[in-house]
């Protein structure tokens, strides 16, 4: 079974589907990836104190994936899979950057806070 | 994210560049798994096993590396076993591997997200065995891609397919499969991640 359903892959799938279905996924995980990363960040930005330094970092974090979002639909550009995987490394660079960052400057506030948390929910009636 | 190359030249420096780029996304999905798994400990047991954790996976990141760079590195071990005659099959391994190497972490780290919220939602620091779920994780997509790799070269020496286009567009259906793998995952993170917020921010 799967050595026909290999060999139904290899005489059947072409230039055409292989694109369409990068492009469909690509634009896709880029918006699974940006809310995902959105999401952390505030949650992260639950646990720090609001000091205006770290609002503005906050901001810039935002807006940089805003603009991310923004130029997602790029990737349906491409007119061949080498070019759209130039698009999309430089379209996932810029938020996986922002994720490594948000995770490296807010794991450990966020463990106190979750820590805070779950004693508190723990011991509420 | 997986990526969809394949048909740039085979020349050895796009190879690199893909390879380069393949291990930056595995290493970007490390770090998030290596930050969730520090987070889950130090919420359920007290403590986190930092340098345990971060030692554990810095030998698998370098093991990505190993493989992915045989070639330089002059130790063709996966590279000699995948050339099989006239057909070296080693440069489509490698991307296949590292696809699944960023789903399996990407899965991972979705479990982790998970148990996380479950923890903050029920209120328990209470420590639960995690190794047989994540073993039975990697097992799925280590089996998948070994499944894969050795399918796929059976399927094209039974054959007698051509290298450079059947055996090519084989390779990169699995590719293009695993981008739409990766999406429900990335779906449910974020899922979890707003109810998460929802909760601790209420």
């Amino acid at each position: 079974m799967f050595d026909a359903i290999c060999l139904w892959l290899a005489q059947n799938y072409n230039a055409e589907l292989h694109l369409s279905g990068l492009k469909l996924a690509g634009v896709m995980c880029s918006y699974a990836d940006i809310a995902a990363i959105a999401l952390f960040a505030k949650i992260c930005a639950l646990s720090r104190s609001a000091s205006p330094k770290q609002d503005r970092a906050a901001v810039v974090i935002y807006r940089m994936l805003a603009l991310c979002a923004l130029i997602t639909p790029g990737l349906f550009l491409p007119q061949s899979s080498a070019t759209f995987f130039a698009v999309q490394f430089m379209v996932l660079l810029l938020p996986y950057c922002i994720l490594m960052y948000v995770v490296a400057t807010g794991i450990r506030p966020l463990i106190k806070t979750l820590e805070k948390y779950i004693k508190e929910r723990g011991s509420a009636p | 994210m997986p990526w969809g190359m394949g048909d740039l030249d085979s020349s050895e420096t796009l190879f690199l560049a893909e390879k380069l780029m393949g291990l930056f996304w595995v290493l970007v999905q490390q770090v998030c798994f290596c930050g969730s798994k520090i987070l889950y400990e130090s919420l359920s047991r007290g403590s986190a096993r930092v340098k345990r954790i971060l030692f554990f996976q810095c030998a698998i990141f370098i093991a990505f590396c190993a493989v992915s760079f045989e070639w330089e590195l002059g130790v063709p071990f996966l590279s000699f076993a995948l050339c099989i005659g006239e057909r070296d099959f080693y440069p489509w391994a490698v991307r296949v591997i590292l696809c699944s190497g960023m789903i399996l972490f990407d899965a991972l780290l979705t479990l982790y997200i998970y148990r996380i919220y479950r923890l903050c939602r029920d209120g328990e620091r209470s420590f639960r065995p995690v190794f047989l779920w994540d073993f039975f994780v990697f097992f799925c997509i280590a089996a998948l891609c070994v499944g894969f790799i050795a399918q796929s070269v059976s399927t094209t020496l039974v054959h007698d397919l051509d290298m450079d286009l059947e055996f090519t567009w084989l390779a990169r259906a699995f590719v293009s499969f695993s981008n739409f793998f990766y999406v429900p995952l990335e779906a449910c993170a974020a899922a979890v991640l707003f109810r998460a917020w929802r909760l601790i921010g209420a």
